[in-house]
């Protein structure tokens, strides 16, 4: 970590760095005001003493040697109870790229340091503003690409998610001020372990951490989307199938460039569910096909993909080349075999092959809507169940194996019981370790470490 | 100015007191033990009896340590048992029961034959300050004596009332005086002072009692001893009985809470209960579900007709007493030699101290024992010993500091809970309190504190070189155990005898002996170890733990895991120049760190209101501050 953390006065761009109508300059730390007094000047052109706590300013912003930069709204937030835990200060300016930075740079020659990615987040995390999985929660917004994926981050945010952990943690607690009071007062006889009561509570727990791992499934299709293949020969309808499996939805969100030269990925949304498509170069621009389908990388990436959508050229019938990809992919459990140029009048039909098929037109539109949903079938994705269950969805890798660790201590419980010969005392020790499993999920136990890989990987505040 | 001049002065003789004084006077300091009565040193004016899960461990660490206790109750208890025997090794414990006058006997014996030590019998009024040190005391005659070290072991004497029903009247214990000033020098000198409340059952004549109406409770044969430093012997051991209150007894105490001063009209008890160790009425108040409640009958000693009947403490006015005692069965036509009472006194916030348990108000001022708001005999004695090792070093001038840490001992446990997040009751020990309670077992004792014992003098050589001995034997005998595998032919005959599952390869005895049901003795006979050693206790003891370490192996390590966690932190010393204000972290947060003055950040990071966040910016700064410092001196 930095050791500048906290003492000083941060300020970054809080808005994209693109055109648009409002650019905001951010302003966290000691002397946020000051600097905000330094640089800002009333209609009239006089300096400003005071801001009214949380009221919106007009004024204009000028550089050290008085030259006028642009017109603003200010706004001064008094700590502790702003986002940061610290006063903050907020100038809202046009949004053009040179204003907007121009503003920004005027801020740090007064004295503040440029924001580290993540660095608001972090003051609010470290003043004590927000728990972990609720920073964690504000990095996913930020980097939510979907409908779906913000809903699950804005949960995060309001702590549903923590108040769960939070009550699973409260119930082994109980449990454990049992086990405990069976060691330290044995003249009571408790008997806590014979009546089967620890066993039903810790198999209770269990499953009810178990149904959340399953999440994870659905929390890594949400942060990552679904991976959907696509192969086929040159021109027969790639682009256009997709174009109108697009048609309903937000246009392509990011482009994001491929691990290798040939792969190129794009996000897209399907039902508000993130898709990620893997275009596979190799196929859609060799002509000698199966030779590219051997290289690794392609291999590889039809192994990830949850979804490959393999099309044909109704039109043209199942020729030679298209039956040697088919020959490579047909045990894949994944595949969808798409007959496509249905309005063309097709010469291939889906009852001669035994993959999933689907006789489509991506000019007329014919079978779109059966194709998203045979995709989501195949996925056994429900999409209105995914949004009702976006409540308590794991999508963090670190929540994940905390949470499996507290399984496997509950299972060990489970173990001891069955094989009858644990004492209590060794039981309260898996316990324990349950305990500061799910503590660490809320940030409740040793963040050293935790909090330096956690920030490193929020990329937020600028 | 002086009448004399000490190293150090401890105030009052019981069970934390002797301890200090002892350890002090070992240490070859020039040590006055203050009591307000001789005739009283380690009195046990409650239950006479030492250990109980947690408390016996504790026992045993004084012991290790080169302390008193466990070889008083040895050679004073009347019966021994060990608790939790069924339970696993880190949670069982020794329990004795002492004989009260024997006890109080021989630890005057020793207290009076140590040399280097005074016994004087006044009450202290005052403790005399200089720019902010201890430089001696005032009592209550007048007389001055100078000290460089003051340890308080005041115990319940503080302000101490005593209540029987609506009556309340002075005294530290029953008919002994109580001291009515000392908490004037600590609220003085801006100490907190607070208010606690204990309490005693009454003494029954046991030629009264018709003990065919309870049930016996023999002692363990053989007694488990709590010194290492006994040999085996026979004790002719005396039994406790179990009997149990009734419906008539519930309905007594209801019908009759208006007269008790904690529940019923008048009030005169507003001090903070012990929830561990409650009375009678109190039980039946917060637990009205229980039909039935636990009366242990217990001996006081040999030479005596009074019993103990534990379970049945009270501040209910005496007739009601009688009523109580006569509705348990076995008790109906029993006579009251001493009325049961409690008692109200003042103890001071414990986090006024380091961890050495010196002030942080006053240099060379120490608080032990129930003036910090513990409850226990034990605990009393575990700080007493560590008080009176730390005052002994304070007197020398010595820049060393006797802290053990939550990983060594029980005692490093409740006084790093005292110090740090103090009590809002009294204060008792359980093995739930250690985080690391699977390595702080009662066996072990010796090796996780002897060396500490024998650094300070107060273990000699030979007492040292022999726990030594043991730990060195244990290790031959793991690694004999993992060379050593046994042939099926060998090993199936012992197994099919204890039933358990027969090998069908040859497998190491260490291998096997994890399995629960197989026992080393059983193991023993089968191989062929050479064991040179020839002091049959230090064998013995080598093979119980071994034993322990072998089948818990798993479980051990993982706690010797988290320890390696803990003490990450835990070392990270915090420079006493530090600049709580210039951290960035809350104000509150500055105050109470200002206040608290941790030592270490592992002590930060366990105070009250220390957010685990702040302690990562409290540790980037401290390796800031050691870097600065580096630099500059380079």
């Amino acid at each position: 970590m930095k050791d500048h953390l906290c003492e000083d006065t941060i300020a970054a761009i809080s808005t994209p760095l693109s055109k648009g109508a409002i650019g905001i300059v951010r302003i966290s730390g000691k002397e946020a005001l000051s600097i905000l007094k330094k640089i800002f000047r009333t209609k009239s052109r006089k300096q400003k003493e005071s801001f009214e706590n949380r009221k919106m300013t007009y004024g204009i912003i000028a550089d050290k040697n008085g030259e006028e930069i642009d017109e603003v709204l200010a706004v001064y937030m008094k700590g502790p109870k702003t986002f940061t835990g610290e006063d903050i200060v907020e100038i809202h300016s046009h949004g053009g790229i040179y204003v907007v930075r121009k503003i920004l740079r005027t801020v740090l020659s007064c004295g503040a340091r440029l924001a580290e990615p993540g660095e608001f987040t972090k003051r609010a995390f470290i003043n004590g503003r927000i728990d972990l999985v609720q920073a964690e929660g504000i990095n996913e917004i930020i980097d939510a690409e979907s409908e779906l994926s913000l809903k699950v981050a804005v949960n995060h945010l309001k702590g549903t998610l923590s108040s769960k952990i939070e009550s699973i943690r409260d119930k082994l607690f109980h449990l454990k001020a049992f086990i405990e009071a069976a060691v330290d007062f044995p003249e009571e006889e408790i008997e806590i372990i014979k009546t089967g009561k620890v066993k039903e509570e810790i198999e209770k727990t269990a499953r009810e951490i178990e149904k959340l791992l399953e999440t994870y499934e659905d929390g890594r299709i949400i942060r990552e989307g679904i991976k959907i293949a696509i192969a086929g020969r040159p021109n027969v309808g790639k682009s256009s199938l997709l174009n109108a499996l697009l048609k309903e939805e937000r246009a392509i969100v990011t482009d994001i460039p491929g691990t290798t030269r040939d792969i190129i990925e794009e996000t897209i949304t399907l039902k508000g569910i993130p898709i990620r498509l893997i275009d596979t170069a190799g196929i859609r621009e060799s002509k000698d096909t199966v030779e590219k389908i051997g290289i690794e990388k392609t291999k590889e990436k039809l192994k990830e993909a949850d979804i490959i959508l393999f099309v044909i050229d109704g039109s043209a019938g199942f020729t030679e080349k298209d039956r040697e990809i088919y020959n490579y992919l047909k045990n894949n459990p994944n595949l969808i075999l798409i007959i496509n140029k249905k309005d063309q009048g097709i010469k291939a039909q889906c009852k001669d092959y035994k993959a999933t098929c689907i006789e489509v037109s991506a000019k007329t539109g014919e079978n779109i809507e059966k194709l998203s949903e045979t995709i989501m079938k195949k996925l056994l994705l429900e999409p209105e169940t995914l949004f009702k269950e976006a409540e308590t969805i794991i999508t963090s890798e670190r929540h994940k194996n905390l949470l499996e660790k507290t399984l496997k201590n509950l299972q060990n419980i489970k173990a001891s019981i069955d094989s009858e010969i644990e004492s209590p005392e060794f039981l309260a020790l898996d316990l324990d370790e349950a305990l500061d499993a799910l503590g660490e999920i809320v940030g409740k136990k040793s963040i050293e470490d935790m909090l330096d890989i956690i920030f490193s990987t929020f990329c937020i505040g600028k | 100015m002086w009448d004399e001049i000490y190293d150090v002065i401890v105030i009052g003789a019981g069970h934390a007191g002797c301890e200090a004084a002892l350890a002090s006077a070992r240490m070859e300091c020039k040590t006055a033990l203050f009591t307000i009565n001789v005739d009283k040193i380690a009195e046990m004016p409650c239950n006479p009896s030492i250990g109980g899960v947690a408390k016996g461990t504790v026992v045993r660490e004084i012991d290790a340590l080169g302390g008193e206790m466990a070889k008083n109750v040895d050679e004073t208890g009347i019966q021994f048992r060990l608790l939790n025997k069924r339970k696993g090794p880190a949670v069982r414990s020794p329990r004795a029961q002492a004989d009260k006058e024997a006890y109080r006997k021989r630890m005057r014996m020793t207290v009076e034959q140590t040399d280097n030590l005074h016994i004087i019998q006044q009450i202290v009024d005052d403790i005399i300050i200089e720019n902010g040190k201890v430089r001696g005391v005032v009592t209550h005659i007048g007389v001055k004596y100078g000290a460089k070290a003051v340890i308080v072991t005041a115990g319940t004497f503080l302000k101490g009332r005593i209540i029987i029903g609506f009556e309340k009247f002075e005294g530290g214990r029953m008919w002994e005086p109580s001291a009515n000033k000392l908490s004037e020098f600590y609220k003085k000198h801006g100490f907190r002072v607070g208010r606690l409340k204990t309490g005693t059952p009454t003494r029954i004549d046991g030629r009264t009692i018709d003990f065919s109406k309870m049930e016996e409770q023999p002692g363990d044969e053989p007694a488990p001893l709590f010194s290492f430093r006994t040999e085996p012997k026979k004790i002719d051991q005396i039994p406790c009985y179990i009997t149990y209150t009734t419906n008539k007894t519930h309905e007594i105490i209801k019908n009759n809470l208006h007269r008790s001063p904690m529940y019923g009209e008048r009030k005169l008890i507003t001090g903070t209960g012990v929830r561990y160790c409650p009375s009678i009425e109190d039980k039946i108040v917060k637990f009205p579900d229980r039909d039935r409640h636990h009366v242990f009958v217990e001996p006081e000693g040999r030479d005596t007709i009074e019993f103990y009947p534990n379970g049945t403490s009270t501040s209910l006015p005496y007739d009601v007493q009688v009523e109580i005692i006569h509705s348990i069965p076995g008790l109906e036509n029993t006579k009251i030699v001493r009325p049961a009472y409690g008692i109200e006194y003042d103890f001071i916030d414990p986090t006024h101290l380091y961890p050495t348990l010196e002030t942080k108000i006053i240099k060379g001022l120490f608080n032990a024992g129930q003036i910090n708001g513990t409850t226990g005999y034990e605990e009393a004695a575990g700080q007493g010993i560590v008080a009176g090792i730390n005052a002994a070093l304070y007197a020398k001038e010595s820049d060393k500091k006797f802290i053990l840490g939550r990983d060594e001992a029980y005692i490093g446990v409740m006084i790093d809970d005292l110090v740090n997040k103090g009590i809002r009751e009294p204060y008792r020990l359980f093995t739930s309190r250690a985080e690391y309670r699977l390595l702080l077992r009662y066996d072990n004792a010796d090796f996780r504190l002897a060396k500490y014992g024998y650094k300070f003098g107060l273990l000699t050589k030979e007492q040292y070189e022999r726990v030594e001995k043991k730990y060195k034997l244990v290790q031959f005998f793991i690694e004999k155990l993992k060379e050593i595998k046994l042939r099926p032919d060998v090993l199936n005959p012992i197994l099919k005898k204890e039933s358990s599952t027969s090998v069908k390869e040859a497998i190491s005895c260490y291998s096997i002996l994890k399995r629960p049901e197989v026992k080393l003795k059983n193991i023993i006979p089968l191989i062929n170890i050479e064991i040179t050693e020839t002091d049959e206790k230090i064998v013995r003891e080598a093979l119980e733990e071994t034993e322990i370490e072998t089948k818990y192996e798993g479980y051990i390590k993982r706690q010797i895991e988290d320890v390696k966690k803990f003490r990450k932190i835990e070392n990270i010393k915090i420079p006493e120049t530090i600049d709580y204000n210039s951290i960035p972290i809350s104000t509150e947060e500055k105050q109470k760190l200002i206040e608290a003055k941790p030592l270490t950040l592992g002590q930060a990071s366990r105070l009250e209101g220390i957010r685990p966040a702040s302690i990562s910016v409290l540790s980037i700064y401290i390796n800031k501050h050691k870097t600065s410092k580096e630099d500059k001196s380079a």
